[in-house]
Protein backbone atom coordinates (compact mmCIF):
# COMPACT_ATOMS: atom_id res chain seq x y z
CA UNK A 1 0.00 0.00 0.00
CA UNK A 2 1.03 3.60 -0.51
CA UNK A 3 2.81 5.43 2.32
CA UNK A 4 1.84 8.78 3.85
CA UNK A 5 4.44 10.65 1.82
CA UNK A 6 2.88 9.52 -1.45
CA UNK A 7 -0.66 10.14 -0.18
CA UNK A 8 0.29 13.67 0.89
CA UNK A 9 1.28 14.33 -2.75
CA UNK A 10 -2.06 12.80 -3.80
CA UNK A 11 -3.95 15.15 -1.44
CA UNK A 12 -1.96 18.11 -2.77
CA UNK A 13 -2.78 17.44 -6.44
CA UNK A 14 -6.41 16.43 -5.85
CA UNK A 15 -7.24 20.07 -5.09
CA UNK A 16 -6.75 20.84 -8.77
CA UNK A 17 -8.18 17.73 -10.41
CA UNK A 18 -11.66 16.72 -11.51
CA UNK A 19 -12.87 13.56 -13.16
CA UNK A 20 -12.93 13.29 -16.94
CA UNK A 21 -10.60 16.15 -17.83
CA UNK A 22 -6.89 16.70 -18.00
CA UNK A 23 -5.49 19.58 -15.99
CA UNK A 24 -2.09 21.25 -16.36
CA UNK A 25 -0.65 21.62 -12.85
CA UNK A 26 2.61 23.54 -12.35
CA UNK A 27 5.18 21.62 -10.29
CA UNK A 28 5.84 24.76 -8.21
CA UNK A 29 2.20 24.76 -7.03
CA UNK A 30 2.52 21.16 -5.85
CA UNK A 31 5.73 22.01 -3.97
CA UNK A 32 4.05 24.99 -2.33
CA UNK A 33 1.05 22.90 -1.30
CA UNK A 34 3.43 20.48 0.45
CA UNK A 35 5.22 23.37 2.23
CA UNK A 36 8.58 22.18 0.92
CA UNK A 37 8.33 18.90 2.86
CA UNK A 38 9.44 16.92 -0.21
CA UNK A 39 12.04 17.51 -2.90
CA UNK A 40 11.05 17.63 -6.57
CA UNK A 41 12.51 14.18 -7.25
CA UNK A 42 10.52 12.73 -4.33
CA UNK A 43 7.37 14.37 -5.69
CA UNK A 44 8.07 12.93 -9.18
CA UNK A 45 8.62 9.45 -7.70
CA UNK A 46 5.36 9.77 -5.72
CA UNK A 47 3.48 10.81 -8.85
CA UNK A 48 4.81 7.73 -10.68
CA UNK A 49 3.71 5.56 -7.77
CA UNK A 50 0.23 7.12 -7.90
CA UNK A 51 0.08 6.42 -11.63
CA UNK A 52 1.20 2.82 -11.18
CA UNK A 53 -1.52 2.34 -8.59
CA UNK A 54 -4.10 3.74 -11.04
CA UNK A 55 -5.08 6.70 -8.88
CA UNK A 56 -4.06 9.29 -11.46
CA UNK A 57 -3.02 9.23 -15.11
CA UNK A 58 -0.17 11.49 -16.18
CA UNK A 59 -0.50 12.42 -19.84
CA UNK A 60 2.51 14.71 -20.04
CA UNK A 61 5.28 15.82 -17.72
CA UNK A 62 8.28 18.06 -18.18
CA UNK A 63 10.50 20.11 -15.88
CA UNK A 64 7.74 22.62 -15.13
CA UNK A 65 4.30 21.04 -15.30
CA UNK A 66 2.28 17.87 -15.01
CA UNK A 67 -0.72 17.26 -17.25
CA UNK A 68 -2.87 14.71 -15.47
CA UNK A 69 -6.31 13.51 -14.58
CA UNK A 70 -7.79 11.55 -11.70
CA UNK A 71 -9.02 8.03 -12.35
CA UNK A 72 -12.16 6.48 -10.76
CA UNK A 73 -10.04 4.60 -8.22
CA UNK A 74 -8.44 7.92 -7.23
CA UNK A 75 -11.84 9.54 -6.77
CA UNK A 76 -12.94 6.70 -4.47
CA UNK A 77 -9.71 6.97 -2.48
CA UNK A 78 -10.12 10.73 -2.14
CA UNK A 79 -13.69 10.31 -0.86
CA UNK A 80 -12.55 7.69 1.62
CA UNK A 81 -9.81 9.96 2.93
CA UNK A 82 -12.25 12.89 3.20
CA UNK A 83 -14.62 10.72 5.28
CA UNK A 84 -11.74 9.73 7.55
CA UNK A 85 -10.79 13.39 8.06
CA UNK A 86 -14.43 14.29 8.83
CA UNK A 87 -14.63 11.45 11.37
CA UNK A 88 -11.44 12.66 13.02
CA UNK A 89 -12.79 16.23 13.24
CA UNK A 90 -16.03 14.98 14.83
CA UNK A 91 -14.11 12.94 17.42
CA UNK A 92 -11.95 15.93 18.31
CA UNK A 93 -15.03 18.14 18.75
CA UNK A 94 -16.61 15.56 21.11
CA UNK A 95 -13.41 15.28 23.12
CA UNK A 96 -13.20 19.08 23.43
CA UNK A 97 -16.84 19.28 24.62
CA UNK A 98 -16.19 16.53 27.17
CA UNK A 99 -13.09 18.32 28.47
CA UNK A 100 -15.04 21.55 28.79
CA UNK A 101 -17.74 19.80 30.82
CA UNK A 102 -15.16 18.24 33.12
CA UNK A 103 -13.40 21.58 33.60
CA UNK A 104 -16.72 23.27 34.49
CA UNK A 105 -17.49 20.58 37.09
CA UNK A 106 -13.99 20.83 38.58
CA UNK A 107 -14.23 24.63 38.78
CA UNK A 108 -17.60 24.42 40.56
CA UNK A 109 -16.25 21.83 43.02
CA UNK A 110 -13.16 23.94 43.73
CA UNK A 111 -15.29 27.03 44.40
CA UNK A 112 -17.52 25.01 46.77
CA UNK A 113 -14.50 23.57 48.61
CA UNK A 114 -12.94 27.02 48.99
CA UNK A 115 -16.13 28.48 50.41
CA UNK A 116 -16.39 25.59 52.94
CA UNK A 117 -12.82 25.84 54.30
CA UNK A 118 -12.81 29.68 54.75
CA UNK A 119 -13.40 30.49 58.58
CA UNK A 120 -14.36 34.18 58.14
CA UNK A 121 -17.33 33.19 56.04
CA UNK A 122 -18.60 30.41 58.36
CA UNK A 123 -21.94 32.14 58.98
CA UNK A 124 -22.60 32.38 55.26
CA UNK A 125 -21.33 28.85 54.69
CA UNK A 126 -24.85 27.38 54.42
CA UNK A 127 -26.11 29.89 51.87
CA UNK A 128 -22.86 29.64 50.00
CA UNK A 129 -23.18 25.87 50.03
CA UNK A 130 -26.65 26.08 48.56
CA UNK A 131 -25.51 28.61 45.95
CA UNK A 132 -22.48 26.57 44.99
CA UNK A 133 -24.60 23.42 44.74
CA UNK A 134 -26.99 25.25 42.47
CA UNK A 135 -24.11 26.57 40.39
CA UNK A 136 -22.58 23.14 40.20
CA UNK A 137 -25.86 21.65 39.04
CA UNK A 138 -26.29 24.43 36.50
CA UNK A 139 -22.83 23.91 35.03
CA UNK A 140 -23.36 20.15 34.89
CA UNK A 141 -26.73 20.65 33.22
CA UNK A 142 -25.27 23.12 30.73
CA UNK A 143 -22.50 20.71 29.84
CA UNK A 144 -25.01 17.85 29.51
CA UNK A 145 -27.36 19.92 27.37
CA UNK A 146 -24.60 20.95 24.98
CA UNK A 147 -23.58 17.32 24.84
CA UNK A 148 -27.13 16.16 24.20
CA UNK A 149 -27.67 18.83 21.56
CA UNK A 150 -24.48 17.74 19.91
CA UNK A 151 -25.32 14.05 20.33
CA UNK A 152 -29.12 13.44 20.00
CA UNK A 153 -32.10 14.23 17.88
CA UNK A 154 -35.37 13.90 19.89
CA UNK A 155 -37.17 11.22 17.89
CA UNK A 156 -40.03 10.89 20.44
CA UNK A 157 -40.96 14.57 20.16
CA UNK A 158 -40.80 14.46 16.40
CA UNK A 159 -43.05 11.37 16.30
CA UNK A 160 -45.65 13.01 18.59
CA UNK A 161 -45.73 16.17 16.48
CA UNK A 162 -46.11 14.17 13.23
CA UNK A 163 -48.95 12.02 14.74
CA UNK A 164 -50.81 15.02 16.12
CA UNK A 165 -50.56 16.94 12.83
CA UNK A 166 -51.88 13.91 10.88
CA UNK A 167 -54.82 13.49 13.29
CA UNK A 168 -55.76 17.19 13.19
CA UNK A 169 -55.49 17.28 9.41
CA UNK A 170 -57.79 14.24 9.01
CA UNK A 171 -60.22 15.66 11.62
CA UNK A 172 -60.65 18.97 9.82
CA UNK A 173 -60.94 17.22 6.44
CA UNK A 174 -63.78 15.09 7.90
CA UNK A 175 -65.60 18.15 9.30
CA UNK A 176 -65.34 19.92 5.94
CA UNK A 177 -66.70 16.89 4.08
CA UNK A 178 -69.64 16.67 6.52
CA UNK A 179 -70.48 20.34 6.04
CA UNK A 180 -70.42 19.96 2.24
CA UNK A 181 -72.65 16.84 2.33
CA UNK A 182 -75.14 18.48 4.73
CA UNK A 183 -75.32 21.62 2.59
CA UNK A 184 -76.01 19.52 -0.57
CA UNK A 185 -78.64 17.37 1.19
CA UNK A 186 -80.25 20.43 2.78
CA UNK B 1 0.36 9.94 -47.46
CA UNK B 2 -0.50 12.97 -49.52
CA UNK B 3 -1.29 15.92 -47.29
CA UNK B 4 -3.15 19.09 -48.21
CA UNK B 5 -1.53 22.52 -47.80
CA UNK B 6 -3.07 23.29 -44.39
CA UNK B 7 -2.28 19.82 -43.12
CA UNK B 8 1.33 20.12 -44.25
CA UNK B 9 1.75 23.50 -42.58
CA UNK B 10 0.21 22.34 -39.31
CA UNK B 11 2.14 19.09 -39.33
CA UNK B 12 5.39 21.05 -39.77
CA UNK B 13 4.57 23.12 -36.68
CA UNK B 14 3.52 20.09 -34.60
CA UNK B 15 6.61 18.11 -35.64
CA UNK B 16 8.92 21.00 -34.77
CA UNK B 17 7.28 21.32 -31.32
CA UNK B 18 7.07 17.61 -30.46
CA UNK B 19 10.13 16.02 -32.06
CA UNK B 20 12.48 17.70 -29.56
CA UNK B 21 11.19 15.77 -26.54
CA UNK B 22 12.13 12.11 -25.91
CA UNK B 23 8.55 10.79 -25.96
CA UNK B 24 7.58 12.79 -29.05
CA UNK B 25 5.20 14.85 -26.91
CA UNK B 26 4.44 18.51 -26.53
CA UNK B 27 2.06 20.69 -24.53
CA UNK B 28 1.02 23.63 -26.63
CA UNK B 29 -1.79 26.16 -26.71
CA UNK B 30 -3.96 26.81 -29.79
CA UNK B 31 -2.69 30.39 -29.89
CA UNK B 32 0.90 29.21 -30.00
CA UNK B 33 0.15 26.74 -32.81
CA UNK B 34 -1.52 29.46 -34.87
CA UNK B 35 1.25 31.96 -34.19
CA UNK B 36 3.81 29.57 -35.65
CA UNK B 37 1.93 29.29 -38.96
CA UNK B 38 3.09 31.81 -41.53
CA UNK B 39 0.66 34.54 -42.65
CA UNK B 40 1.07 33.50 -46.28
CA UNK B 41 -1.13 30.48 -45.55
CA UNK B 42 -4.84 31.17 -45.08
CA UNK B 43 -5.26 29.26 -41.82
CA UNK B 44 -8.12 30.30 -39.54
CA UNK B 45 -8.79 29.47 -35.91
CA UNK B 46 -11.78 27.36 -36.94
CA UNK B 47 -9.57 25.23 -39.22
CA UNK B 48 -7.32 24.21 -36.36
CA UNK B 49 -9.33 21.42 -34.77
CA UNK B 50 -10.58 20.13 -38.11
CA UNK B 51 -7.00 19.82 -39.40
CA UNK B 52 -5.79 18.29 -36.13
CA UNK B 53 -8.54 15.66 -36.38
CA UNK B 54 -7.62 14.85 -40.00
CA UNK B 55 -3.97 14.37 -39.08
CA UNK B 56 -5.00 12.26 -36.10
CA UNK B 57 -7.09 10.02 -38.36
CA UNK B 58 -4.08 9.60 -40.65
CA UNK B 59 -2.11 8.34 -37.64
CA UNK B 60 0.37 11.21 -37.45
CA UNK B 61 -0.33 11.91 -33.78
CA UNK B 62 -2.95 11.77 -31.05
CA UNK B 63 -3.99 14.82 -29.12
CA UNK B 64 -5.89 15.46 -25.90
CA UNK B 65 -7.39 18.68 -24.64
CA UNK B 66 -6.29 19.87 -21.23
CA UNK B 67 -7.11 22.87 -19.09
CA UNK B 68 -4.68 25.14 -17.29
CA UNK B 69 -5.55 26.27 -13.78
CA UNK B 70 -6.75 29.62 -15.16
CA UNK B 71 -9.09 27.81 -17.58
CA UNK B 72 -7.03 28.25 -20.78
CA UNK B 73 -7.17 25.40 -23.29
CA UNK B 74 -4.02 23.41 -24.08
CA UNK B 75 -3.32 20.49 -26.42
CA UNK B 76 -1.21 17.53 -25.39
CA UNK B 77 0.12 16.09 -28.66
CA UNK B 78 1.91 12.74 -28.89
CA UNK B 79 3.48 11.75 -32.21
CA UNK B 80 2.58 8.36 -33.63
CA UNK B 81 4.44 6.25 -36.24
CA UNK B 82 3.65 8.40 -39.26
CA UNK B 83 4.39 11.56 -37.30
CA UNK B 84 7.75 10.35 -36.04
CA UNK B 85 8.80 9.44 -39.58
CA UNK B 86 7.26 12.61 -41.06
CA UNK B 87 10.55 14.38 -41.80
CA UNK B 88 12.16 11.23 -43.18
CA UNK B 89 9.08 10.57 -45.35
CA UNK B 90 9.24 14.15 -46.60
CA UNK B 91 12.89 13.78 -47.66
CA UNK B 92 12.22 10.42 -49.28
CA UNK B 93 9.29 11.75 -51.27
CA UNK B 94 11.32 14.81 -52.35
CA UNK B 95 14.14 12.54 -53.52
CA UNK B 96 11.65 10.37 -55.41
CA UNK B 97 10.18 13.47 -57.04
CA UNK B 98 13.62 14.70 -58.14
CA UNK B 99 14.48 11.28 -59.55
CA UNK B 100 11.14 11.12 -61.42
CA UNK B 101 11.64 14.58 -62.87
CA UNK B 102 15.23 13.76 -63.90
CA UNK B 103 14.08 10.49 -65.50
CA UNK B 104 11.31 12.28 -67.35
CA UNK B 105 13.74 14.90 -68.69
CA UNK B 106 16.20 12.17 -69.69
CA UNK B 107 13.53 10.17 -71.53
CA UNK B 108 12.27 13.34 -73.25
CA UNK B 109 15.83 14.22 -74.30
CA UNK B 110 16.42 10.64 -75.54
CA UNK B 111 13.14 10.68 -77.50
CA UNK B 112 14.16 14.00 -79.08
CA UNK B 113 17.64 12.76 -79.98
CA UNK B 114 16.48 9.41 -81.50
CA UNK B 115 15.74 11.22 -84.76
CA UNK B 116 19.38 12.45 -85.02
CA UNK B 117 20.74 9.04 -84.00
CA UNK B 118 18.71 7.29 -86.71
CA UNK B 119 19.81 9.89 -89.27
CA UNK B 120 23.42 9.29 -88.27
CA UNK B 121 23.05 5.48 -88.63
CA UNK B 122 21.06 5.33 -91.86
CA UNK B 123 22.33 8.57 -93.41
Amino acid sequence: MLNEKIMSVFDAVMKYLSAGEYVVVPKSDVREALDGALTQSEIDASMNALQMNELVQIRYADSEVYCLTVLPKGIREDERREEQREEQRRKEALIAAENERKAAIAAAEAAAAEAKTDPANELDADTDDVNSEAEKEKSVEKAQSTESSVMQFNYKKAAIICGLSAFLGAFFAGILTLIIILSKVG
Amino acid sequence: MVLGKKEKVLMNVVYAAASGSPGGQCLISPVELLSRISYSVDFREGDLEETLNKLMLDNYFVYEKAKKLNGDLMYVITLKDNGISYLRDKEVSRRKLIIRIALTIAIAALSFSIKFILEAIFG
